[in-house]
């Protein structure tokens, strides 16, 4: 760490103390940043569900792209495209497709696709909120759970041996 | 004396280390907004920095027990959260370049105090609809370089003692801001001063 560096550029006054104007043009742009951009209200809650999982060796996928999907870019309304949308997660060695489309009566379908490790993926469990299901990954890298609850959700997959491969972050369906 | 964030981080972690499961998720619950913000001023879309936020807090169950001083867990989260915010935008926006087609931009964040943000820009219409104060603000804050606007944003939600740590955790250099007002704070004020629209005087006895 650099010590004080006395720099040229220095505007005057950043080396006095806060006064009442600091904190009000502090307080402002809290507001407003709050106003313009607000904290998503359930990101905690996710962040909560995500870490209750048990799997903490396994890395962390990242989110590489969510698409809502043709119908509902196309400004489609009907109930059902409009909300199916596409998730996709990778790490160094795997790359996880999501597809989360509506089955009817609140309840959703998921359908996945994971790629990479050699076909290594032997099952994925899909965690909800108070319940976990496991499904077996097939030798193309599919799975499928056919009716799920809206909700937060998160995803494992593991390899033949139970040992996990991958979570994902909490995400919504 | 009221307990500022990292205070309260502290006590929280300090839950957690012993034993005490809700101790984790109360840290959840009282970094989170911060977190938030720092991702978000990296130049990353709400639903990057949603997942560059939980990144930042499975990565802390992963090593928390490799963190020595329980009071640095929100320095530790902000520089964990800013550093996965500069690779995802970076994955999110792989190459960039110039005029000239020459690559830019293909910096390691290890090497680098900061990296040039493209703090999101919100809708127009989202200032104008609110108080005069916050229209004249918010218009000197646009004309600051985006490091400085990022700088301000994450300082905005964090209590005072706790600026220089926080910014140190941003990658600005020691000293910088700190107990004083800092460089980037200083620039705004010197803009507002000659603004007529912004008036000190309402100041009155507000702090």
């Amino acid at each position: 760490m650099t010590t004080q560096d006395p720099r040229h550029d220095e505007p005057s006054g950043a080396g006095d103390p806060l006064d009442t104007g600091d904190r009000r043009v502090l307080a402002d742009l809290a507001r407003i940043h709050g106003h313009l951009d607000p904290v998503p209200a359930d990101l905690a809650a996710r962040a909560r569900f995500a870490v209750a999982m048990a799997e903490v060796e396994a890395e962390v996928a990242r989110l590489v792209s969510t698409d809502h999907g043709a119908g509902a870019r196309a400004g489609v309304r009907s109930s059902g495209a409009a909300t199916a949308r596409t998730i996709t997660f990778s790490t160094d060695d795997h790359t996880l497709t999501l597809m989360i489309g509506g089955s009817g009566h609140g309840r959703r379908r998921l359908d996945g696709w994971i790629a990479g490790g050699a076909g290594s993926a032997a099952l994925v469990g899909l965690r909800m909120v108070g319940s976990t299901v496991d499904v077996e990954v097939s030798d193309e890298g599919r799975f499928g759970v056919d009716d799920m609850p809206e909700g937060m959700a998160q995803v494992s997959v593991h390899d033949a041996d139970g040992g996990a491969l991958l979570v994902t972050p909490t995400f919504l369906v | 004396m009221s307990a500022t964030l990292t205070d309260r981080a502290e006590v929280c972690f300090r839950r957690h280390l012993a034993g005490d499961r809700s101790g984790f998720d109360d840290l959840v619950e009282v970094v989170t907004p911060l977190l938030w913000h720092v991702a978000r001023s990296q130049g990353l879309d709400r639903q990057l920095a949603e997942d560059v936020v939980q990144r930042g807090w499975l990565a802390l169950v992963r090593k928390a027990e490799s963190i020595n001083e329980p009071r640095a867990v929100v320095s530790w989260l902000v520089t964990t959260v800013r550093r996965d915010a500069w690779r995802a935008r970076r994955r999110d926006r792989p190459v960039r370049s110039d005029d000239l087609g020459a690559t830019i931009g293909q910096v390691d964040p290890a090497d680098t105090d900061w990296v040039a943000t493209a703090t999101p820009t919100p809708g127009p219409d989202a200032v104008a609809e609110m108080d005069e104060e916050a229209r004249v603000l918010w218009a000197h804050v646009q004309e600051l370089s985006e490091r400085c606007q990022a700088l301000l944003r994450v300082i905005a939600f964090s209590d005072r003692p706790d600026y220089a740590t926080i910014s140190e955790a941003l990658g600005m250099p020691v000293g910088s801001i700190g107990p004083t007002r800092g460089r980037c704070l200083a620039k705004l004020r010197a803009a507002l001063e000659h603004d007529d629209q912004w008036d000190f005087e309402l100041l009155g006895g507000a702090g």
